[in-house]
């Protein structure tokens, strides 16, 4: 029995801007994600990679077509029911360090255990030991701006796995880092997939992270193909 | 988190809990003004301790009209259950002091039954009969109307509806209301205060037997005595704070009303400012599955707090309002009451909450694909 894809995109589409003039941002889109598979989608700017993105992760509502996360159709779902599952199935990492400023690291991460019913103290102690997993062991109790971008990415990453998601979104995440430590949070994210067979989508620009992916897709004017 | 981001914006707290700390204040000042006003309209009343109180028929406060002849006395000390009746005449009056007009209210009592002053300037204990037998041209005044007039003991004054003069024998406290003071005669002067005084009485304190029920000697007088009304201690000091209500308590109302919108325009401007600089971290939360009533239940925190704060900064405020207003009104016991600080705090919370409303409006709108946007 073969298990279900991560993602299943059918024929995706989705036109932005005012109807006098619209942009097919994501035009008829199809695709599939398996388990263990990290894949980069590269492009251009302004291919619709981002776009896809957020179609993909239930934070876009398509024009046409359907996205099944675990065989789920996620536009399907009621809003209430969407974000519920955002939560649980997907951790997202976009291209600026996206902490909220008023809270500690640990806060960060534990923000979206909670609400998945952990208790506060528990979900403290998880996001203990995830910072200590992405190499920031002792530096949960730091506010955001005194940690540097590199940390503050990783401590997205650690964010991101803290609900052990089925589905990985990654929006440049290696953008406002150096190389190496783009590297090693692509490492972790690899990781991740690798050892809890879990699938990754990455969007990026960064040719050096493409020895760290299974699949390579090429974006341009709202189109896919394998690269 | 909600205190996180408020103390992490400590100039927009300091203006929030100022919009609730000013009105909680104000309204606290007023239910303490309010509260000293309905305490001393009924001081009289509460001082006399008599459970039971006749009046004419048709009248059941102390504010109204009640004229009755002096038989009625006789009358209801003669109903089973009564102890003790202590008959009063009364009358509000405006009178001309130093060309001046004043309103006060002139008792003529009989030192040796009741009805007269509780308490005497110079004098530590409870005054006793002796303290008050009172000449038929003497008369005791209420210490703020002879400060106020510049009255001395040993003064004389004309009371109004006889040329005779009286000589100011004593000073009383506790006997300054909004509306008037009082002024204390010998029942024997009863009949130059009100044409016929002697022959009536304006009302009848009524002291039951121990063990009766007062509610039903108050049934007995009425089915006895005709033409009277017996009411309940409570009732006539409900009737008489409501009467003055009718008053002063749509100026209070209408205050508390201005204090209230400002507190709200206030709180809400700077939450909703608050929150539009945060829309993108609202986003955030969001895109990252934190449901709509989560994150709004993260603003309203923010409002109740504010409300919480304002209301405990708001606190001296009122009392210093109360302090002040007592100084400045001899006799008038402004004070907070556990009632008026639930009251208060109950509003301050209301009013915080009301203006996140606004806030939680505008996070429906939020759209959590922002936060792809750089």
């Amino acid at each position: 029995m073969t298990e279900t894809p991560v993602v299943i995109c059918h024929d995706l589409e989705k036109v932005l801007g005012p109807p006098q003039a619209p942009v097919r941002a994501v035009a008829g889109v199809s695709l599939r994600l398996e388990r263990g598979e990290l894949t980069l989608i590269m492009g251009p700017s302004g291919s619709g990679k981002t776009t896809l993105l957020a179609l993909i992760g239930g934070l876009l509502h398509p024009t046409r077509g359907e996205v099944q996360i675990l065989g789920v159709n996620v536009w399907r779902l009621r809003p209430r029911e969407r974000t519920l599952f955002r939560l649980r199935h997907i951790g997202f990492v976009f291209q600026q360090p996206s902490l909220l400023p008023s809270l500690t690291a640990r806060e960060n991460v534990a923000l979206v255990m909670a609400p998945n019913g952990l208790s506060a103290r528990e979900a403290l102690r998880k996001a203990d030991e995830l910072l200590e997993k992405v190499g920031l062991r002792g530096r949960g109790s730091s506010f955001s701006a005194t940690l540097s971008g590199g940390e503050q990415q990783r401590v997205v990453i650690a964010r991101a796995l803290a609900n052990d998601p089925e589905l990985i979104l990654a929006d440049e995440p290696t953008a406002s880092l150096d190389s190496r430590t783009g590297q090693e949070v692509m490492e972790e994210i690899r990781k991740r997939v690798k050892e809890r067979g879990r699938a990754a989508l990455v969007v990026t620009h960064d040719h050096r992270l493409l020895p760290l992916a299974d699949r390579v897709i090429w974006m341009e004017d709202g189109r896919v193909r394998e690269a | 988190m909600a205190l996180r981001y408020l103390l992490g914006e400590r100039i927009r707290l300091g203006v929030s809990l100022a919009g609730v700390a000013v009105p909680a204040g104000l309204i606290l000042f007023q239910l303490a003004l309010q509260h000293g006003i309905n305490t001393q309209i009924s001081i009289y009343l509460q001082n006399q301790k008599a459970p039971l109180w006749v009046l004419q028929e048709g009248v059941r406060d102390l504010v109204s009209v009640s004229v009755m002849p002096r038989s009625v006395l006789r009358q209801v000390a003669l109903v089973p259950g009564v102890e003790r009746a202590v008959g009063m005449v009364a009358t509000y009056v405006n009178m001309e002091v130093k060309d001046r007009q004043t309103p006060v209210s002139i008792v003529a009592f009989d030192p040796r039954l009741g009805g007269g002053p509780w308490k005497l300037a110079g004098l530590e204990r409870p005054p006793t009969p002796e303290d008050l037998a009172l000449g038929e041209d003497e008369v005791i005044v209420d210490e703020a109307f002879a400060l106020k007039n510049g009255l001395r003991v040993g003064d004389r004054i004309s009371l109004p509806g006889t040329r005779e003069k009286f000589t100011v024998v004593a000073y009383s406290r506790e006997t300054n209301t909004l509306g008037s003071q009082y002024l204390f005669v010998s029942h024997r002067a009863a009949g130059k205060i009100l044409p016929g005084g002697e022959r009536i009485v304006t009302a009848v304190m009524v002291y039951p037997e121990p063990g009766v029920d007062p509610a039903s000697l108050a049934a007995a007088i009425e089915s006895r005595v005709q033409g009277v009304n017996a009411v309940l201690m409570e009732e006539v000091a409900r009737r008489n704070r409501e009467y003055v209500g009718a008053f002063f308590l749509p100026i209070i109302g209408f205050g508390m009303l201005v204090g209230f919108l400002v507190g709200l325009t206030v709180t809400g401007l700077t939450l909703y400012h608050s929150i539009m600089e945060k829309v993108r971290e609202l986003a955030l939360m969001k895109a990252l599955g934190l449901e709509d009533r989560w994150v709004g239940l993260l603003i309203l925190t923010q409002g109740l707090l504010i409300g919480l704060g304002g209301f405990v900064l708001g606190v001296p405020l009122g009392l210093a309002g109360a302090w002040g207003v007592s100084r400045a009104v001899p006799g008038l016991n402004a004070s907070l009451t556990l009632p008026s600080l639930l009251l208060a705090l109950l509003l301050s919370l209301l009013m915080a909450g009301t203006a996140s409303l606004l806030p939680l409006l505008r996070l429906r709108k939020v759209d959590p694909a922002s936060v792809f946007r750089p």
